[in-house]
C-alpha cells in the first residue's frame, strides 16, 4: 500500500540548485515555452518575411479564378476576387502582430501607469483612479472598443486604439494588485529609510519586481487583443478592403461557405494558431515566472 | 553636506511621550471607528555606544516604535530627537540628513531586501541617494563593506535568495553601515534565524559597535537576547513602557511583575533567577484598540489591587537609574 520513496541520495544535488540556475532551466525544460515560442517566432518570421513568402500579390484580382479550391497553384485556394488566400494569409500576420502589439502596447503601457499610481499614491488619487477603472471593467471589452470605433471612424488603426483603450481597465487592476502586494513589502520601507526618494523606489524597487507578472498578462492579453480586433474587422470597423486582415477575410467569405469553405477555412485556422500560440507562451512564462500558481490552478 | 549640528549635551537619541494611533476604519465611507494605540506615550533616552533593549510580547508596539525612530512613520502627537533636533514631523527632503545618523536593520532577512537587486547594488545604493562617493569609488567602498560584515566580495553579484538567512542579515547590516550611522535599530534582527546563526550575527553587531562606537536600539521578543546584549533594558507592554534599567539591575531584580513573568518564561538555568518569583499567570494580551483602564497589566497580574484598576501608574525612578511603573513598588 505504501508507496515506496525513492532512497535519500547525497549525490543528487538538484534539489540544493540555486534557484537562479534553477530558473534558466527551468525555461528550457518547460514545454509550453518551447511550444508556444516557437509558433510565435515563426509566425513573427513569415510576418518579416511576407512579401518574399508569398508566392502571389495579395489585393491582386483575378476574374477567370474566382472560388478555386486548392491546388498547386493556390495552396489554400481563391475567394471570390480570385485573390490568392495563402498569399493573403501570409500578409494578414503583419497586419495581426502589428494589432496586437499596438493594442496590448496601449493598454499595458496606460494601464500600468494608472495602477502604479493608484497603488502607489493610496488615498483620494487610488479612489478616484480605481473607482473609474472600475466601472469602465463594468462594460464589456469588445462594447467600449465597438463604441470608441463608432466614435473614430472604421479603419484599422482606430479599431487598434480601440481595442486598445478596450483593455486599459484589465491591466490597470492587474497592475494595481501586484504593486499593493510589493509596496507592502518589507524591502519597500528598507528602501525608504535609507533614504530613497518616490521616483527611486518606483523605478529601482517596484518597476522590476511588478515587470514579471505584467509580462505574463501581456502575453495572454495579446491573444484577447488579435480576436477583438478580429472581430471588430468581421463587422467592418476595422480593416478595410482590400486589406487581407484575418477577421475582415471571414467575414467577406461567410456567404460562400457551402461553396468554398476554404475561404473560411485558412484565416480562421490562421487565428487559433495565433491566439493558441500566445495562450501557451503565456502559460509557459507564468509557470517558469511563478511555480506557485500554477500549483494553485491545477 | 553637514549632519545634523549636535546640540551640546544633547543625547543622540530622545523618545518624549511618543504615541502612535492607527486609525481603525469600517464600512463603505471608511468611518473610523476607533484607533489601535501602538504606542502612547513611551519616553526614553540613548547615548553615544550604548545599546538599550526593548523588550516585550509581540504586538505591544515595539516594532512601532523602531519605525516611529526612523521615522517610517508619522507619530500621532510626541517628538523624536536625534542630538537635540525633533525629526517628528520632518518633510521628506529635511529627513536625508537624518537618514546619516539612524539606520535601520529589519525582522526579516528575507523580505527586507529587494529580491530584484543584486548584493552589490543595494549596498551601493545609500551612496548614490546620498551622493557619498564617487561613482568609481563606490565599489571599493562596498567591497570594504563586504568585509567588514564578513561577506566575501565575490558575492557582489549574488541577488538575496542566492544567501542564507545569516548572510542576508549580515548584508542588511552591511547596507544600514553605508551611511556611517551613529545609531542601528535592529527590530528583531535575529528572530527569524537559527540559534547557532543567532550569535555569530549578535556577535557580528557587538564587534561593529566596539570597532565603530555605534548605539543600538534592540528590539525583541526574546528577554535572553536582549540580556545578552544590552547595556539597559527597557520593557514595553500594550504600548507603554513599564520598567527600565540598566541590565543587571533588571535581570536580577525586576520590579514589575510583568518583567518578572518575562523572565520566567526563559529557560535559563540560572538558580538565582529561576522559581523565585512565579505568579503571574499567562493569559491572553488585552487588544491594544481597547485598552484596560488603570494600569495596563492588571487583567493579567497577579498582584493587582483595586487602585490598579482605576489608577494608571506612571514610570518613576525607585532606585537609581531603576524606572518602573507599578503601584505596588
Amino acid at each position: 500500500m505504501a508507496a515506496t520513496a525513492p532512497p535519500y541520495d547525497p549525490t543528487n544535488v538538484a534539489a540544493e540548485e540555486l534557484p537562479r540556475t534553477r530558473w534558466w532551466r527551468r525555461t528550457a525544460r518547460n514545454r509550453s515555452i518551447w511550444l508556444g515560442g516557437v509558433l510565435i517566432a515563426v509566425l513573427a518570421i513569415v510576418a518579416l518575411l511576407a512579401p518574399v513568402l508569398a508566392p502571389y500579390d495579395p489585393t491582386k484580382l483575378a476574374a477567370g479564378k474566382r472560388l478555386s479550391p486548392p491546388s498547386w497553384e493556390h495552396a489554400f485556394g481563391t475567394d471570390e476576387f480570385g485573390r490568392d488566400i495563402f498569399s493573403r494569409v501570409i500578409h494578414g500576420t503583419q497586419l495581426t502582430l502589428y494589432v496586437g502589439v499596438v493594442a496590448v502596447g496601449i493598454g499595458l503601457l496606460a494601464g500600468a501607469a494608472i495602477g502604479i499610481g493608484a497603488g502607489y499614491a493610496g488615498g483620494w488619487v487610488q479612489a478616484v483612479l480605481m473607482r473609474g477603472v472600475d466601472f469602465l471593467y463594468t462594460f464589456p471589452d469588445i462594447l467600449i472598443a465597438l463604441g470608441l470605433v463608432a466614435f473614430l471612424g472604421p479603419s484599422l488603426t482606430n479599431a487598434m486604439v480601440a481595442v486598445g483603450i478596450s483593455v486599459v481597465p484589465y491591466y490597470a487592476r492587474v497592475t494595481y494588485s501586484v504593486v499593493l502586494v510589493e509596496r507592502n513589502k518589507p524591502y519597500f520601507e528598507a528602501a525608504t529609510a535609507i533614504g530613497a526618494g518616490w521616483p527611486r523606489l518606483v523605478v529601482r524597487h517596484l518597476l522590476p519586481n511588478i515587470v514579471p507578472p505584467l509580462i505574463v498578462v501581456a502575453t495572454l492579453g495579446f491573444s484577447a487583443a488579435v480576436l477583438s480586433a478580429a472581430a471588430l474587422s468581421f463587422l467592418g470597423l476595422g480593416a478595410q478592403p482590400p486589406a487581407p486582415e484575418w477577421g475582415k477575410m471571414l467575414a467577406d467569405g461567410r456567404n460562400y461557405i457551402a461553396r468554398a469553405p476554404w475561404i473560411l477555412v485558412f484565416p480562421g485556422l490562421a487565428i487559433v494558431v495565433t491566439v493558441l500560440g500566445f495562450n501557451i507562451l503565456g502559460d509557459g512564462i507564468r509557470d517558469v515566472l511563478d511555480p506557485r500558481q500554477r500549483r494553485e490552478v491545477r | 553636506m553637514t549632519a545634523a549640528r549636535p546640540a551640546a549635551g544633547a543625547p543622540l537619541l530622545e523618545v518624549r511621550d511618543l504615541a502612535m494611533h492607527f486609525p481603525v476604519r469600517r464600512g463603505l465611507l471608511q468611518r473610523t471607528v476607533g484607533h489601535v494605540r501602538a504606542v502612547d506615550g513611551i519616553s526614553f533616552a540613548l547615548a553615544e555606544g550604548e545599546t538599550l533593549g526593548l523588550v516585550g510580547e509581540s504586538g505591544c508596539g515595539k516594532s512601532t516604535v523602531g519605525g516611529l525612530i526612523l521615522r517610517l512613520l508619522e507619530p500621532t502627537a510626541g517628538s523624536v530627537l536625534v542630538r537635540g533636533r525633533d525629526i517628528a514631523h520632518l518633510g521628506r527632503g529635511e529627513l536625508k540628513p537624518f537618514r546619516r545618523e539612524v539606520q535601520m536593520v529589519f525582522q526579516d532577512p528575507y523580505a527586507s531586501l529587494d529580491p530584484r537587486q543584486s548584493a552589490g547594488a543595494m549596498v551601493a545604493e545609500p551612496f548614490a541617494i546620498h551622493s557619498l562617493a564617487a561613482r568609481g569609488e563606490i565599489r571599493d567602498q562596498v567591497a570594504r563593506l563586504f568585509d567588514r560584515v564578513g561577506l566575501r566580495r565575490e558575492h557582489m553579484q549574488r541577488y538575496p535568495h542566492e544567501f542564507s538567512g545569516g548572510q542576508r542579515q549580515r548584508l542588511s547590516i552591511a547596507r544600514a553601515l553605508a551611511l556611517n550611522p551613529r545609531l542601528i535599530v535592529a527590530d528583531e534582527p535575529v528572530s527569524a534565524l537559527d540559534v547557532s546563526i543567532q550569535a555569530q550575527v549578535i556577535n557580528l553587531m557587538t564587534t561593529l559597535q566596539r570597532e565603530l562606537g555605534l548605539a543600538y536600539l534592540f528590539i525583541s521578543h526574546d528577554i535572553a537576547v536582549i540580556g545578552h546584549i544590552s547595556q539597559r533594558i527597557a520593557v514595553m507592554y500594550l504600548g507603554k513602557l513599564v520598567e527600565i534599567a540598566p541590565r543587571a539591575t533588571l535581570l536580577a531584580g525586576p520590579l514589575h511583575p510583568y518583567t518578572e513573568m518575562l523572565l520566567n518564561a526563559v529557560p535559563i538555568p540560572n538558580p538565582r533567577l529561576k522559581r523565585k518569583h512565579q505568579r503571574a499567570v499567562a493569559s491572553e494580551v488585552p487588544s491594544p484598540l481597547n485598552p484596560p483602564t488603570g494600569c495596563r497589566f492588571h487583567t493579567r497580574c497577579p498582584l493587582a489591587e483595586a487602585r490598579c484598576r482605576s489608577a494608571e501608574p506612571v514610570l518613576r525612578e525607585v532606585r537609581p537609574r531603576h524606572h518602573v511603573a507599578c503601584h505596588l513598588r
